[in-house]
């Protein structure tokens, strides 16, 4: 029986059979016939109907959602006063109003499709027993304690809070009690299941799909290797295992450790994982390693093949920072500056150096997979993107907004963008760097948790950084303007070419290859500036290049001399928190060639969709609250999409 | 297992209680935790150079000095990347710049940013003689809540790190809504106690009455969370009187764990260096509470072998044999007690 991946394989391959042969059949419709006329119509559905939208087989919906959401389950949640559990994160998420940690009523502007709860499997559901008082918990005497004091309120509770934050962090909880919240106890078990069972009781085919999942959170020396897991499957089979955990003995924080787990679990189940790894910008170089892992081995054949089978995605975009690139890592990409956390690692331990950035972020991690692709044979960095928030509020609330933080004392107050999120000697992340991003765009059949899954293995996934723009990006030899113009775009993408995420077909005759880009603003949000297509690739020296091109942009603009199209201007409205759709377009859409392409090099291309410039949250924050911004803070920015790449290797 | 039976213990005990000394808690303020760092003086003094750094104008991503406070030129690059967000502090500040030292062991260190009144306070204190805790009181009691936070963190870390005795000189005070925000932020537990020891210090009605209702909270839930420093500052306020309290409140109660003892034990090693009439009655209290609980001699020995006071020695010798001490922390400092004491007396033979 063949493997996950070796079916998804075989039904990709499939379903290009079928669309080539289409091609084959109807040449007539794709490069000439834009309007389906009868004729069309019965080439394209033998027998069928009028109707363009019926007996679709390829994915139709965007589907939004967030795979990385912390509930007072995770300890450094809970901890820390997120009040909110599985039930209030999975109703936020599919549009209901609820209360906050902080007591202010909070509810999505729109809900979303599709939710990953991933709280830290390390001591997973500590912080949830002691806000409730649970019986497993209350046997230790220390524990008991604290909620005392908890319950007490005021000045107790704080001191409650605080020494109770202190013995976990030391590590003197009183002996027994971490052992509960591991893997091998009968606590843990029961926090896990009432994990499954609460995503199984919110999981609604069809209008709100939960998948179960958790934060493996490596940590090596402060370095971020953090990774989501995201199962497949429901409770028959997720609720065969539990959690993987860090904390040797029974964890580890090696990836390939998790690598054996991810095995081990659909070997034994029958079921389906992947893992999602997220802030290589707080890996301090880790993330993405060419020559060596962090242990001191050296990056071989097994390293790039189980992370390229076990990490189809990458999360380049959440509230501790943008991952895609780095203004010093794309010194020509002049929207490269955005949103960045590099001030060192996750607990800023380490200040950061230069030489870290290539194996941290996203676009030059892209380019290292296809030199360790020539070097091995396999690409470890062949990923899709997502983006999302990494909240710790049990509140997936990224609108510029409707931004309800990081955790608890990051939801709104009138002091939350005035102090530092963390700071130590060797810098800052200031509170005000916030990012309210983001979330993730699914390409899928149907609002399923198999379905929306199956997406993100195949890739066809974009991040975006909080708006709800529509992206489309298909790859191929041979699309015309006219294809674009047909309105029809996704049926003649997937028939002629391949999706974002997927590998471009062999080379057909001399061509370069062509691209159908379109993106259709979020219909509540703001114009779109441009579209651009970042490509990367391997020169015949062995170097890595990365090119970024303006494939689409308003009417009324006209590049420069030397090419270089101006900005599109700025509306935001700093002292009423506004702006004005009267710049840049509600759509935009080309079919770009690669005037650069050279057969003989591997590359991959991606669009990246961006905005025109909006008030970020520090702005709405100073306007509802009467409260001065940091002058250090920026006040407009540009939100983006990042579609998953396309890949094009020699001979195809 | 007793110091008598290993004769070559005893023979470098005159050196090991000279590290003890110098070891000793008692040397720093005994109700602080300990800071994460040295302060930003302490690096300063100890570096070789000592620079001050703003992006490099050729390299935006890189630092570059422009100027030195000690030392330099040096010839290593700076190679730490000047982030995002302190490019806007840059941007914002045309003045500030990041201190940062370097030592031919380590190379480069960055440290905090500041503008001009960073650059003059560290020439000022580099050329200070600070080696006395009533140099330091005197620098940097000044300095606590400046408007540049570098300075007022540096001079908070310093006044941790100087005896209690010589804090209690000073003249700095600290706002009570401040004290009461550090301690209910677990983000800055390392800087409350000090703060809380700042404050005992005020005359202050409110702020008196403040601490005594955080101790007497403390009391009633049991809680450790910088208890030595409320029952120091507690000391400080009512000064004998506390006395009675602690014994009736914590100390006749055998239930009490081990580490409350220790923090309080701690507390009134803060104020055994005293030399008014106050600091006797404590001392003497202390010893007799430290006779009859072994956590509470641990958390003195430190002070009493800086005063040569021996008197518990037998006691804890006998203790250690008896294995009546489980803690290792304590058990550690009995043991140097016990040797320091071994020695004193080995010297004092004729």
């Amino acid at each position: 029986m063949p493997s996950f991946r070796q079916s998804v394989k075989v039904r990709v391959s499939l379903f290009s059979c079928v669309s080539m042969i289409t091609v084959a059949l109807v040449p007539a419709i794709a490069q000439a016939q834009e309007i389906m006329d009868r004729d069309a119509l019965s080439d394209v559905y033998p027998g069928a109907a009028y109707s363009p939208y019926a007996q679709r087989d390829y994915p139709d919906k965007v589907l939004w959602g967030d795979t990385h959401l912390h509930t007072r389950l995770s300890a450094d949640a809970g901890l820390f006063g997120n009040t909110l559990g599985l039930d209030d994160a999975y109703r936020f998420a599919r549009g209901d109003e609820v209360v906050s940690s902080t007591g202010q009523p909070v509810r999505l502007g729109r809900p979303l499709d599709w939710l990953v709860i991933a709280d830290h499997s390390d001591a997973m559901g500590f912080s949830d027993d002691m806000a409730t008082g649970a019986p497993r918990l209350m046997a230790f005497e220390q524990a008991r304690g604290w909620y005392e004091g908890l319950q007490q309120g005021g000045m107790a509770a704080a001191d409650a809070a605080v020494n109770l934050i202190t013995n976990f962090a030391q590590g003197t909880l009183q002996e027994g009690m971490l052992d509960e919240y591991s893997p091998g106890s009968a606590t843990y078990a029961a926090v896990w299941d009432k994990v499954i069972d609460t995503a199984e009781l919110y999981n609604d085919p069809g209008t709100f799909t939960t998948i179960i999942g958790f934060e493996w959170t490596s940590l090596i020396a402060g370095n971020n290797l953090h990774r989501n897991v995201l199962f497949r499957d429901g409770a028959d089979r997720v609720g065969q295992v539990v959690p993987y955990t860090t904390q040797p003995p029974v964890g580890s924080p090696n990836p390939l450790d998790l690598y054996a787990y991810l095995e081990n679990y659909e070997a034994v189940t029958g079921g389906q994982a992947f893992a999602i790894a997220h802030n290589g910008n707080l890996s301090n170089g880790m993330m993405f390693p060419v020559d060596f892992q962090y242990t001191g081995e050296a990056v071989d054949a097994n390293y790039v093949q189980l992370r390229n089978q076990w990490e189809p995605l990458y999360e380049v975009t959440q509230i501790k920072g943008d991952g895609e690139t780095h203004p010093m890592l794309s010194p020509d990409d002049a929207f490269a500056n955005f949103e960045i956390w590099d001030a060192g690692n996750l607990d800023l331990s380490e200040a950061k150096t230069p030489e870290m950035l290539r194996t941290e972020y996203a676009r030059q991690a892209l380019m290292n997979g296809l030199m360790l692709e020539e070097q091995f044979g396999t690409n470890p960095y062949k990923f899709g993107m997502v983006g999302s928030t990494d909240a710790h509020t049990s509140l997936t609330a990224v609108e510029e907004d409707n931004f309800f933080g990081k955790t608890v004392s990051s939801e709104p107050s009138a002091e939350r963008m005035q102090g530092a999120f963390v700071r130590t000697e060797q810098g800052a992340f200031m509170d005000y760097q916030l990012s309210a991003g983001g979330y993730t765009g699914v390409w899928a059949t149907e609002n399923t948790r198999e379905a929306i899954w199956d997406a993100m293995a195949r890739k066809e996934t974009y991040a975006t950084t909080g708006p709800r723009m529509i992206v489309r990006l298909f790859g191929g030899w041979d699309f015309t303007a006219a294809d674009l113009g047909s309105r029809e775009l996704a049926r003649i993408g997937y028939a002629r070419g391949v999706p974002m995420g997927g590998d471009l077909r062999p080379r057909e005759g001399d061509a370069a290859p062509s691209f159908i880009v379109y993106a259709l603003r979020d219909p509540v949000g703001a114009n779109l500036d441009r579209i651009q297509i970042v490509k990367g690739w391997v020169s015949a020296d062995g170097t890595t290049q990365e090119r970024v091109y303006d494939v689409a942009w308003d009417a009324a603009r006209t590049p420069d001399a030397n090419g270089v199209l101006p900005p599109v201007g700025n509306t935001v409205d700093v002292a009423n928190a506004g702006w004005m759709n009267t710049i840049g377009a509600s759509e935009l859409g080309t079919v770009w060639t690669d005037p650069d392409f050279d057969p003989a090099l591997p590359a991959f291309y991606y669009a990246r969709v961006i905005e025109i410039p909006t008030p970020r949250w520090v702005v709405y924050d100073a306007k509802r609250f009467g409260v001065p911004i940091p002058p250090e803070a920026e006040t407009s920015h540009q939100e983006r999409a990042y579609t998953s790449p396309i890949w094009y290797q020699p001979g195809g | 297992m007793t110091a008598r039976r290993h004769p070559a213990l005893i023979r470098s005990a005159a050196i090991l209680a000279a590290l003890l000394l110098l070891a000793s808690p008692t040397a720093a303020c005994l109700a602080c935790i300990a800071m994460p760092d040295d302060s930003l003086a302490d690096k300063a003094a100890a570096a070789e150079a000592v620079a001050l750094l703003r992006p490099d104008p050729r390299d935006p991503f890189r630092f570059a000095p422009v100027g030195f406070l000690k030392g330099g030129p040096v010839a290593d690059a700076v190679p730490f990347l000047v982030s995002r967000a302190r490019a806007a502090e840059f941007a914002a500040d045309p003045a500030a710049a990041i201190v940062a030292t370097w030592a031919p062991s380590g190379g480069w260190a960055i440290h905090d940013i500041g503008g001009t009144a960073l650059a003059a306070t560290l020439s000022d204190i580099l050329s200070r003689d600070l080696t006395t805790p009533e140099a330091r009181r005197d620098a940097f009691g000044p300095l606590v809540g400046h408007a540049e936070p570098a300075i007022a963190r540096m001079a908070m870390i310093e006044l941790a790190s100087i005896p209690y005795a010589v804090l209690r000189t000073t003249d700095v005070r600290i706002d009570r809504a401040e004290v009461a925000r550090m301690v209910a932020d677990p983000l800055w537990t390392e800087w409350a106690p000090i703060a809380i020891l700042l404050l005992g210090l005020s005359d202050d009605p409110a702020d008196r009455a403040f601490i005594h209702r955080a101790a007497r909270l403390a009391a009633e839930n049991g809680r450790t969370t910088h208890l030595a420093a409320w029952i120091t500052a507690l000391l400080e306020t009512k000064g004998t009187d506390a006395l009675d309290w602690l014994s009736d409140t914590w100390l006749s109660d055998p239930s009490h764990p081990d580490e409350v003892l220790r923090q309080i034990g701690l507390a009134l090693a803060s104020h055994a260096g005293r030399t008014d009439a106050t600091g006797a009655a404590i001392r003497a209290a202390a010893g007799r509470l430290a006779a009859a609980r072994p956590p509470v001699a641990a958390a003195l020995a430190g002070t009493m072998a800086e005063r040569g006071d021996w008197s518990l020695a037998a006691d804890a010798e006998r203790w250690l044999a008896e294995g009546r001490i489980t803690s290792p922390a304590d058990s550690f400092l009995l043991t140097h007690y016990v040797l320091a004491a071994e020695a004193a007396r080995t010297e004092t033979q004729p």
